[in-house]
């Protein structure tokens, strides 16, 4: 058998080169062709501009992590604080059983959380890494740090923050975690005056600067110094020391949002869009709260028609059993007059009967606001009443109501300041159980006759006008101080853990946690030091207002 | 050793050098055989000088040919010695001369050798008249080389290749007709000149032959391994659309769950449990026809309990394997253990199945039509009350007899699957070819579900060379076109949302006919009429039916070939390519004022959505293989070495409006796209898979009793770029070991068989493509969308190490048979998906953890009891158990949610150490002091969250049991198919409950209260839309899985002989009566609990509208000529 041998060697060498399997192509082979990689990302020095695409889209969030847009908004926010703060209410009457009588639907509640910890923060920190050697830029992420966390520690309360990338017990509670929110304005406030001093006319962020109208790092520098002012007063009812100092820093600097134009909003020009305009105009689920139809029908603001559109109430009308239409009779005609959704009906059936109250009039182009001048104007109003400045109370409470107007574009701010009126008690279109009396009986105008307490209600209900429509920040301030007063809720399935009067307090942390990280759950909850429910109070929610 | 010999060089340089490479190994070796003139027509067999056992000489000329020996152990004394010297002679020679002067005859048939015993007296010649006839089995083919002998005489003939016989014998003779495998028979020739015979099976044929993996062929007693082997004729008898929901009950240890997707859907094949944590993991089988794998992937089902990716497109248009013509298939095995399967390393993780394909035989000319036609009805719908009328939108209305407009009913008829397939088969000894026509057309229950599928087969094979050189190539196309594939579940556009929760007692045939009305204020454009506001939660089911509509439409091509050569004795070659591809395309027309959450608006108009995807799938797939086989004196060896390369290219693009919407109303063109932020476009560029192996396996044989089997393979896979381990690649062994106790032993005459076997191996599970290489990517509208998760180098494939232990008895003389199994699979090296906590620097991160353990045992028996000359019983059953648990998983990490949770769903799969896959979580009741919490107004207090275990989706056991009555031309075949224990939610009936529609409700309302755990409930409504609804307390909805199910019956008759003759045309007309999944003898759910929402890893376990199963009812008829 001489072939054997040829047989063999042939059989082997063929083997072996059949299988000289190179594994030079599997880099190649196990890259995403349709990948923007990071040599791409040197290209026109993108690479230290980019993640703030993301951090500025997941502020007032509307980021697209790969599962789409506007409903991550809609349940983080739009169905929590944005009811919760008064300013909206969803006509679909299956969410009625949920957040809205206090059963909180931890799906809902703990996705600001998630969110945010998931997609955003993680590229605050890259983004800390990429520009580390870019003092301006640098200085611009501490600032959007501060922005987008406070939203989320107002919400649960203590979070990671400061030890946030660190393994082990990262936890911070509140008090820390503001410590270190006003420790990261100050470096980056200070950071950015000196880049202007050292680069006159220099504008590094202008093409990534989503967040202020001339894209320029002076704005910034009144934006962080605003926020400064914002975070001193949050925690003015229980460290009054920390308050003072803070808003002493923001007064010496002066550099504050003024004039009506000073708007800090994510801009929409690019590929970011207002989640909350999706919701409104193209689901029609974003509608008028029943408290700020009380209060600006009977303040007779001129805003309303800036804020929401005329309902276009009737009848809602289906077929029974016999074919024959059936009426849910309005109780009055509510055409043309603005009308809001009372939260807390608890109403599940489908006839959905407040579709035709008045819906917000924000559109998908909208920025969304995240600051305004006037919301500064109401906070140097509460710093003057609480003694930490040396301006006058009623100038800067009058201030911040022209601004408002002028911001929104009507008229008769001086009218209005004179204003005796008092909200309207609510009518429900449908059912009289639902009535509610007014519990607002401040009025526009300030006087000085009136006492601090009052005074200081008419400063916070006239903020929460103006700061429309960021509930976020609304929902924060009302349970800081009490103010507005807004409605109850009629119904409450909380089982027991949301007193109706005092009302909700708080975001429970993700339920999730309990199982999957019970360390860091257990951490948190110690840090809260009080049940994790919605009925906690958090530490600067003093539960009064030490004036 | 990489790199050096082909450095840089492309893949596709390397399969063409591969191919030179075999082609001219094949060349030069087939030159070099043909110029052997020594060879000469028949094989020839060396034995050098001895006194052997007939066994062991048979043994010989089968190590030293092709042949195999087939033959009846009761007849034939393998015990005997024989004198014997043999120098390269021909095979006939020596068997005349071993069986010279015993009463055994043989018959070479292809590459068997039949040996049977006849009487040694001469035949007597008197008076007599010549009979001729033909010998078929039941199915019509003829059966070549069976014995034909005059009762009382040695008078005999052997059948032809097309089963004729002419045999010269007394008039009033009676005929003996054996062959191997079938039973007895004997005619009465009474004169007849001509004589048609079936045959019947025998209970068990002997020495079977299985395909084992990398299509190498094994005697099936000496595996030592368990493998289940499916005939062609399990996958048609009862059709479905994909073949392999046929296999439901008949296989342990196999679980089928039919996807709840409607006509065309993918199917769940879960071979001995669950091993996979990772989400997105791969827990289906490998697919292998013919010795080559196959594409499987399926399409984009339903991937929350919302419903599909983007909120919109909801399809599932089938996976690779249902776009098989069942009637091709000759046979299936099924590899369920590692050791089975460890020859496909990083593939066979869970398990494969193997695919023979039918092809031409030599000296057979046969034309088959066969005819199915099925009419399909909804079942396990839910139950409606009558009695309280609306309420708004809701049923929590009036009590009052309520007008029963089924409206249901009319919305769900019936639906039809014909399936016509025409096959030809026709061959000599050195050609066959085989050809086969499929047409598969479906209506669903549903009527604008509509499927169509052509399945065309060409398949040539033939020897040259003195049958050295075989050469065996086949061409699979197949289109298939699916319009409106339904939701396979889930809320948005599913139309059975608002078909099922619509108030009672209303008439839905108003909105029916008028789904849509003409909107004035858009001149006229016909937009959605409901009776209620539109949204993402309530649309009109006939809007969803009419007006969201798509068109799946796929089209695949299978060329293969395969080559081998015989070089010498021991030695022979074999090399074998395959080219598969898919192209799909897919689109679907969501006209104006769908709802708005889904659609979006332009410029505050409601314009549609448009969604538009192709997408190619490119697989190329060659090994080589030198495959030997030897024999010395007791002991024989047989194995392989050699390499394959499988790569596999995937282009897609699919361009989805979302809620980006249209610029113009209704206009479905790509042109027509918002193309935004908003929008979705999803790419996929040039996405490869390289898998390169080397492999080898052996089996040691010694006394025809003990088997020893090694495998080993090494993979590497261009997944692991990026790793350490890539280029060392993975390892794969597996050793096994069987012993027929029965070929060693004297045991008792009524113990026919016996044999124990043990194995261990080690399988893997590869991982995703780019993983190890995530990269940020762009979306629509130029955003930038950054990769959310991180590894750190170190992955690895999963390891599976499984070991098994089983025992093969056959008794009564093969009447009664048992198959045991018991297999621990440990799962090592889990890739998780860590959603990270709070303070991580991603989102997500992967690693490689934990131990999921998988045990369980097997058991099959089966069984004649009865059996004469005209009636006979099969039966058998099959029972399996899997128990599975996740030992570890993560140190700091030992929980996690599995699956994307949804939104506000009150469902989710969580995995824990000490729990296991398939885990469902939920919203228990709030208990304190064991008394149910509740709100102020008394209602059940709502936790959300899903923190509780609520159930395991997993079943305890299975169990199917089968039975075959024939009784001369009539066969009954019935299957019933039990399912025990394991939990089922049902998330439709808690947004019914909430809605009022259903008769529980109604029965709560009559008797004014709910009970549960001990508390009582006065306010009947307040209480179901506490626990109802999407999020309320699911532990309400939790159900028992277990059922029941007559799952598949026929009845069936084969015309006789007597009367085909007489048309002169039919060798064979068979006509059956056929249904599958006739009726549930016992169930608990209000569903199909076996109907599964997804396909992939999670979503078990719970329903959220899936399509209802369907009762499938009609006829098979097929015609032989």
């Amino acid at each position: 058998m001489k072939y054997t041998k040829y047989l063999m060697t042939l059989l082997v060498g063929g083997l072996l080169g059949a299988s000289t399997a190179c594994t030079d192509g599997f880099e190649s082979d196990n890259r995403n062709n349709a990948g923007f990689d990071s040599n791409l990302q040197e290209y026109d020095f993108q690479k230290y501009l980019l993640k703030f695409e993301i951090i500025q889209s997941g502020i007032y969030f509307n980021y697209n992590w790969g599962s789409g847009k506007n409903w991550p908004f809609q349940i983080a926010q739009n169905l929590g604080q944005d009811m919760f703060s008064g300013y909206f209410h969803d006509f679909n009457q299956t969410f009625n059983d949920k957040n809205s009588v206090y059963a909180l639907n931890d799906g809902w509640t703990s996705t600001h959380w998630t969110y945010n910890y998931s997609y955003i923060m993680p590229e605050v920190q890259k983004c800390e890494q990429i520009n580390a050697e870019q003092p301006a830029l640098l200085a611009i992420t501490e600032i959007l740090k501060v922005e987008l966390m406070h939203r989320v520690a107002d919400c649960y309360g203590p979070l990671v923050y400061s030890k946030f990338g660190q393994e082990g017990d990262n936890v911070d509670d509140l008090k820390t975690a503001y410590k270190q929110f006003f420790t990261d304005l100050e470096s980056g406030i200070s950071a950015l005056g000196n880049f202007i001093k050292d680069n006159p006319g220099v504008e590094p962020y202008k093409d990534a600067d989503l967040l202020t109208p001339n894209k320029t790092l002076a704005e910034w520098i009144k934006f962080a110094n605003s926020l400064r002012l914002r975070l001193a007063m949050r925690v003015a009812n229980v460290d009054k020391a920390m308050a003072t100092e803070q808003a002493k820093k923001s007064f010496e600097l002066n550099k504050f949002l003024e004039t009506p134009t000073e708007v800090i909003s994510t801009s929409t020009k690019s590929g970011y869009t207002n989640p909350l305009g999706e919701i409104n105009k193209s689901w029609g689920e974003v509608f008028m709260g029943a408290t700020m139809e009380s209060v600006l029908n009977g303040y007779n603001d001129p805003r309303i028609g800036k804020y929401y559109e005329e309902a276009s109430g009737k009848d809602i009308v289906w077929k029974d059993d016999n074919g024959v239409d059936q009426h849910l009779s309005q109780r009055f005609d509510y055409a043309g007059t603005y009308k809001g959704i009372p939260q807390g009906t608890g109403l599940t059936t489908k006839d959905n009967r407040y579709q035709m109250c008045s819906r917000s009039t924000v559109s998908q182009t909208t920025n969304p606001i995240l600051m305004t001048a006037a919301e500064v104007w109401f906070l140097r109003a509460e710093a003057a009443l609480r003694g930490i400045s040396s301006e006058n109370a009623k100038d800067c409470y009058e201030k911040g109501v022209k601004t408002s107007f002028e911001q929104w574009g009507v008229t008769g701010a001086d009218a209005y300041l004179q204003s005796n009126a008092v909200p309207n008690d609510y009518k429900d279109p449908f059912d009289e159980n639902f009535d509610m009396k007014a519990l607002i009986t401040t009025t526009p105008n300030w006087n000085d006759a009136s006492g601090i307490e009052e005074q200081f209600e008419k400063i916070m209900t006239q903020k929460w006008l103006a700061i429309y429509p960021e509930g976020n920040e609304a929902w924060t301030e009302q349970r800081r101080t009490g103010y507005p007063r807004l409605f109850k809720v009629k119904v409450n399935k909380s089982g027991g853990t949301i007193n109706t009067n005092i009302m909700i307090r708080r975001l429970p942390f993700p339920a999730d946690l309990q199982k999957s990280n019970p360390t860091q759950y257990n951490s948190l909850k110690s840090a809260l030091g009080g049940a994790d429910n919605g009925g906690t109070r958090l530490w600067w929610d003093t539960g009064k207002n030490n004036l | 050793m990489m790199g050096q010999f082909y450095p840089k060089s492309l893949l596709f340089k390397q399969i063409l050098r591969t191919m030179k490479l075999s082609i001219f190994l094949l060349l030069f070796v087939t030159f070099q055989a043909y110029s052997h003139t020594s060879y000469s027509q028949s094989a020839k067999v060396s034995i050098p000088h001895s006194m052997l056992k007939v066994s062991d000489i048979l043994a010989q000329i089968e190590s030293q040919t092709d042949y195999l020996f087939v033959y009846n152990k009761n007849n034939v004394d393998v015990h005997r010695t024989v004198n014997i010297n043999a120098k390269s002679q021909a095979v006939s020679d020596i068997l005349d001369e071993v069986f010279d002067g015993t009463n055994i005859s043989y018959v070479m048939e292809g590459k068997n050798i039949v040996l049977t015993k006849h009487n040694e007296k001469a035949p007597e010649q008197d008076k007599n008249i010549i009979v001729k006839g033909t010998v078929t089995d039941k199915t019509g083919d003829p059966i070549i080389g069976a014995n034909v002998v005059e009762k009382g005489t040695t008078n005999g003939i052997i059948t032809n290749m097309n089963g004729e016989f002419s045999l010269n014998v007394s008039p009033n003779a009676t005929l003996i007709i054996t062959y191997i495998g079938y039973e007895k028979m004997s005619v009465q020739v009474n004169g007849q000149k001509t004589i048609k015979v079936q045959m019947q099976e025998e209970a068990q044929t002997l020495e079977t032959v299985v395909v084992t993996a990398m299509g190498i062929k094994k005697k099936a007693a000496s595996l030592t391994y368990s493998t289940q082997q499916v005939e062609g004729d399990e996958l048609t008898r009862a059709k479905d659309p994909n073949m392999i929901n046929a296999l439901a009950g008949k296989a342990a240890g196999v679980q089928i769950n039919k996807s709840s997707a409607g006509l065309g859907g993918s199917v769940k094949v879960s071979i001995r449990g669950s091993r996979s944590a990772f989400e997105g993991g791969n827990n289906q089988p490998l697919y292998v026809i013919d010795g080559v794998p196959m594409l499987n992937s399926s399409t984009e089902s339903t991937s929350t309990v919302m419903g599909g990716e983007n909120d919109g497109v909801n399809r599932d248009a089938g996976d690779g394997i249902s776009n098989l013509n069942p009637d091709d298939i000759e046979s299936m095995s099924i590899l369920k253990g590692a050791s089975a399967a460890a020859l496909y390393g990083s593939q066979a993780a869970n398990g494969v199945v193997l695919i023979t394909t039918k092809k031409g035989k030599a000296g057979l000319q046969k034309v088959t039509f066969s005819s199915n036609l099925t009419v399909d009805h909804a079942i396990s719908l839910p139950e409606f009350q009558n009695s309280y009328g609306p309420s708004g939108t809701d049923s929590w209305g009036e009590k009052k007899a309520l007008t029963d407009y089924d409206n249901v009913g009319k919305f769900l008829g019936n639906g039809a699957t014909a399936i016509n397939s025409l096959s030809l088969q026709s061959g000599n000894e050195k050609m066959q070819t085989y050809f086969s026509y499929a047409n598969t057309t479906a209506k669903g229950i549903i009527d604008s579900n509509k499927l169509q599928k052509h399945n065309i087969t060409f398949r040539e094979t033939a020897s040259f060379f003195n049958d050295r050189l075989k050469l065996d190539g086949s061409a699979t196309l197949m289109t298939q076109k699916i319009k409106n594939s339904t939701a396979s579940g889930g809320l948005y556009l599913n139309p059975l949302v608002d078909l099922y929760s619509f108030p009672r007692g209303m008439d839905m045939s108003e909105y029916a006919n008028k789904f849509e009305v003409a909107d004035p204020l858009r001149n006229g454009m016909p937009t959605q009429n409901w009776f209620t506001q539109v949204s993402e939660w309530t649309q009109n089911p006939y809007w969803i039916k009419n007006r969201v509509v798509n068109n799946n439409r796929r089209y695949r091509a299978l060329v293969s070939l395969s080559t081998s050569l015989k070089i010498n004795d021991w030695l022979s070659l074999q090399a074998r390519g395959n080219v598969d591809y898919a192209s799909d395309k897919f689109d679907q027309d969501m006209y104006a004022s769908t709802a708005p959450n889904i659609t979006g608006s332009y410029k505050g108009k409601s314009n549609g959505r448009y969604v538009w995807s192709e997408s190619e799938q490119f697989q190329i797939y060659a090994d080589v293989m030198a495959m030997f086989n030897k024999t010395w004196d007791k002991w024989s060896l047989n194995g392989a070495i050699g390499t394959s390369l499988n790569k596999t290219k995937v282009n897609s693009l699919m361009l989805d409006s979302k809620i980006a919407s249209l610029y113009k109303p209704n206009l479905f063109t790509v042109a027509n796209i918002v193309m935004n932020s908003d929008a979705s476009v999803d790419q996929t560029i040039d996405q490869r898979r390289t898998l390169q192996s080397v492999f080898g396996t052996a089996q040691v044989g010694f006394d025809e009793a003990l088997y020893l089997d090694i495998t080993a393979r090494n993979d590497w896979s261009s997944t692991l770029a990026h790793t350490k381990s890539m280029n060392t690649g993975f390892f794969y062994p597996s050793v096994g070991l069987s012993w027929i106790a029965s070929n060693s032993l004297r045991l008792p005459e009524w113990i026919s068989f016996s044999k124990i076997r043990g194995s261990w191996a080690q399988v893997g599970n590869d991982l995703p493509i780019g993983i190890t290489n995530l990269v940020d990517i762009i979306r629509a509208g130029g955003v930038l969308q950054t990769a959310d998760s991180y590894d750190k180098g170190d992955l690895k494939p999963e390891i599976s190490s499984s070991i098994e232990f089983g025992t093969e008895w056959r008794f009564f003389n093969n009447r009664l048979g048992i198959d045991f199994t018991w297999y621990q699979t440990d799962t090592k090296n889990q890739l998780l998906k860590m959603p990270t906590a709070a303070g991580d620097k991603y989102a997500y991160r992967y690693i490689n953890a934990g131990k999921i353990r998988n045990k369980g045992i097997e058991l099959t028996v089966d069984g004649t009891p009865l059996m004469n000359e005209s009636f006979r019983w099969k039966t058998a059953a099959n029972f399996s158990t899997n128990s599975n648990k996740v030992i570890s998983l993560y140190p700091d990490y030992t929980s996690f949610v599995y699956g994307d949770p949804g939104i506000s769903m009150a469902y989710l799969m969580r995995i824990k150490e000490g729990g296991s896959l398939g885990d469902i979580y939920g919203n228990a009741f709030v208990r304190e002091n064991g008394k149910i919490k509740c709100n102020e107004d008394g209602s059940p207090f709502v936790k959300t969250g899903n923190n509780d275990y609520l159930g395991n989706a997993n079943p305890d056991f299975l169990l199917g049991w089968s039975n075959t009555f024939t009784y001369k031309g009539f066969s009954l075949y019935f299957l019933i198919d039990l399912r025990a224990g394991g939990d089922v939610m049902s998330l439709t009936q808690a947004i019914l409950d909430q809605a009022g529609v259903t008769t529980e409700t109604a029965q709560a309302r009559d008797r004014k209260y709910v009970e549960f755990g001990g508390t009582r409930f006065d306010d009947v409504a307040s209480f179901y839309k506490s626990v109802g609804d999407r999020n309320g307390i699911s532990e309400y909805y939790m159900y028992n899985a277990t059922n029941v199910r007559l799952r598949e019956v026929s009845l069936g008759y084969s015309f006789p002989q007597s009367i085909l003759e007489k048309t002169k045309v039919f060798k064979g007309i068979d006509i059956s009566l056929i249904a599958r999944n006739l009726f549930f003898l016992y169930k608990d759910a209000p569903f199909d609990p076996d109907a599964t929402l997804s396909v992939g890893n999670a979503l078990q376990g719970v329903d959220v509208f899936g399509m209802p199963s369907t009762r499938n009812v009609g006829f098979n008829i097929k015609f032989t000529f």
